[in-house]
């Protein structure tokens, strides 16, 4: 029989606790997981949108942190940034989360420059693109479609305006396809924000290199205060809404953690206080130090493996579950990776190693003597 | 003897001070200053709650304010539900401090209502979003308090008027924010009139905070729940925005 073999058949003979223990590093492990995969999922969701749009640069207000910037006055920036060498695109967006049906959460609204390259990473499924800068109609995302029940023909009240649903388009990005979008004209009119965006697209020539597109972001700071030009992912990384989901997951990662370390800890001293006189017999027996330590250990770092293998799938069922549920469909976009995935298990078995340390080096340090004689 | 009643009472006005050591006056100025805008626009959800339980159709709001030391003036319209569609309220503060409001629509003229009158059905008040109690000239602080975990000062705002129908106001303001967390407006008989209390904050451009959600109650048990769900804090008043008031100022 193997060392591995002699530690799995130990904890077998206790198949409650190790079942318990196993579950309780399970719940932790799950938590981190799908918490972190919805954080790393809104960032990434976001950053898709704006990368699928075709974006180099972003100019919004400095101060802005809201998962969509404050809105302002576009007309003087654009003509600055339209100015700037290899600046090829200029336009506008504005967006704000609005309840456009008693019966489900609130969508995003977007109101897009009509005609801009904003639309071209779309794909439509059924009815038409706006035809005209003040048309009367949306177009709807896929998961909005189903969230909403509706579809081409039907009509949407928006900030009681009402709206011919004209076209249902489908995004690579899950937090388009969980929004409605006009046209700006039509977005800045029933928001009452005439001549305002909450943000400004550049799209830049296929020749700046990434030298001058640093430039660009030096010219708005310098030429343009109170505005920042960015990235697509700084922008989504300056988000409040991203910053508090990440410090949520790492608060998590150190809360499971802590208990999972803790549970492995309390299991294993049990089970060494249980099997004192084992243990001693096995020191009787010539079994070196090293090897009563590497018993103690394995038997640690099996339970966590198994516990962490069983998170990462329960994790992986909650993020998928949240994900599907009405209130938080077409916002969150979870995203799990294999090496995701091995980290966590990674960070389980270290959790294991943690709790295993003191029980092991209490085992081997037991005089065969004393432990024969253990009541 | 009288020395000591001197001292006595200089203590007595040194304890009457805010967290930030202002005086009454002085953390009502601080209010007031808060409140300056030249342009906002909130659009908000109304839920309100009838005293015997019922609701009514959630109302959706836009408010449009200007808040300058020269003029105040607020414009509220109705999204939703139909009923209230593009029905107005206008309302603005004259010299002496009152508070004048209209209601209209397309059809209807304008026809002078109370800025006290409930906005649409609900316990909101024009009156309210003037704050008018900061600018009243005895204020009086209170002490400390707390209000759902904020901590902040009490003060008395005691009316100018003797005739007005709110005598005084009592409220718990962090005067750094320019958050009044509670405030209850009492008449002459010290019924309590109405009650307002926030229930969550939001981070305004600028730095300071504002109501995200709040509640308010009126005397007869009416409760509002008023949630911001969005918001301009640049808004740009044109001419066209207040044109029926300026139209009625020069009517009269």
């Amino acid at each position: 029989m193997t060392l591995l073999e002699f530690a799995i058949s130990n904890l077998r003979r206790r198949a409650a606790r190790s079942g318990l223990t196993m579950s309780a590093i399970a719940l932790g492990i799950a938590a981190v997981v799908a918490l972190t995969s919805i954080a790393w999922g809104f960032e990434a969701s976001w950053q898709k949108a704006n990368d699928a749009r075709g974006t180099d640069l972003i100019v919004t207000r400095v101060a802005s942190e809201n998962t969509m910037p404050t809105p302002f006055r576009e007309e003087r920036v654009r003509q600055v940034l339209a100015a700037m060498p290899h600046v090829h695109e200029v336009v506008g967006l504005l967006s704000e989360m609005l309840t456009v049906s008693e019966d489900a959460p609130p969508v995003f609204v977007f109101g897009w420059v009509y005609g801009s390259y904003l639309w071209d990473h779309l794909k439509l499924q059924q009815g038409h693109w706006p035809r005209e800068p003040m048309e009367d109609g949306v177009v709807i995302g896929s998961i909005a479609a189903e969230t909403l029940h509706k579809k081409v023909g039907d009509f949407i009240e928006i900030e009681g305006k009402r709206f011919a649903v004209i076209g249902l388009f489908e995004s690579s990005a899950v937090v388009e396809n969980g929004a409605l979008i006009m046209t700006l004209d039509q977005a800045q009119l029933i928001t009452d924000k005439p001549g305002k965006v909450n943000v400004l697209n550049i799209k830049l020539d296929t020749t700046a290199s990434e030298a001058e597109v640093q430039a660009i972001k030096e010219r708005v700071k310098r030429e343009l205060p109170g505005y920042v030009a960015i990235t697509s992912g700084e922008l989504v990384r300056k988000n409040a809404v991203v910053r508090i989901s990440k410090a949520m997951s790492n608060a998590t990662i150190l809360i499971a953690g802590l208990v999972g370390a803790l549970v492995v800890f309390n299991t294993m001293l049990m089970s060494i206080n249980e099997r004192t006189k084992e243990i001693g017999i096995l020191l009787a027996l010539g079994w070196q130090r090293a090897t009563v330590m590497k018993l103690v250990f394995s038997e640690a770092v099996v339970l966590s493996l198994l516990g962490g293998a069983a998170g990462i799938l329960v994790g992986i069922g909650i993020a998928w579950g949240l994900e599907h549920v009405e209130l938080m469909r077409g916002k969150i976009d979870p995203v799990f990776s294999v090496p995701f995935c091995f980290a966590v298990l990674g960070l389980s078995v270290l959790l294991g190693i943690c709790g295993g340390i003191y029980p092991a080096l209490k085992a081997a340090r037991m005089q065969p003597s004393a432990a024969l004689r253990y009541e | 003897m009288t020395r000591m009643l001197v001292l006595a009472g200089l203590m007595l006005v040194a304890c009457q001070v805010d967290a930030a050591g202002l005086n009454g006056a002085e953390a009502a100025e601080k209010m007031r200053q808060a409140r300056l805008s030249d342009g906002f626009e909130a659009r908000m959800d109304v839920l309100v709650t009838l005293p015997d339980g019922a609701h009514p159709a959630p109302l959706k709001l836009s408010v449009i304010g200007q808040m300058t030391r020269e003029r105040q003036r607020v414009l509220v319209r109705g999204i939703a539900p139909a009923s209230v569609k593009d029905r107005y309220i206008v309302a603005e503060r004259v010299t002496g401090g009152s508070v004048r409001a209209w209601r209209y629509d397309a059809k209807l003229k304008p026809q002078a209502v109370s800025p006290m009158e409930g906005i649409f059905g609900s316990s909101l008040a024009v009156w309210d979003f003037f704050t008018p109690w900061w600018g009243w000239h005895k204020q009086e602080m209170l002490g400390a308090g707390k209000v759902r975990g904020h901590d902040c000062d009490k003060i008395r705002s005691q009316a100018d008027q003797p005739a007005d129908k709110v005598q005084y106001v009592e409220s718990c303001i962090d005067s750094k924010t320019g958050v009044a967390f509670e405030t209850r407006q009492y008449d002459a008989r010290h019924v309590l009139q109405r009650e307002s209390s926030v229930v969550a904050l939001i981070r305004k451009e600028s730095g300071g905070q504002a109501a995200k959600k709040s509640r308010v109650k009126d005397g007869s048990g009416k409760v509002s729940a008023i949630d911001v769900y969005a918001g301009d804090e640049e808004y740009q008043v044109t001419a066209e925005t207040f044109a029926v008031l300026d139209r009625l100022s020069a009517d009269q």
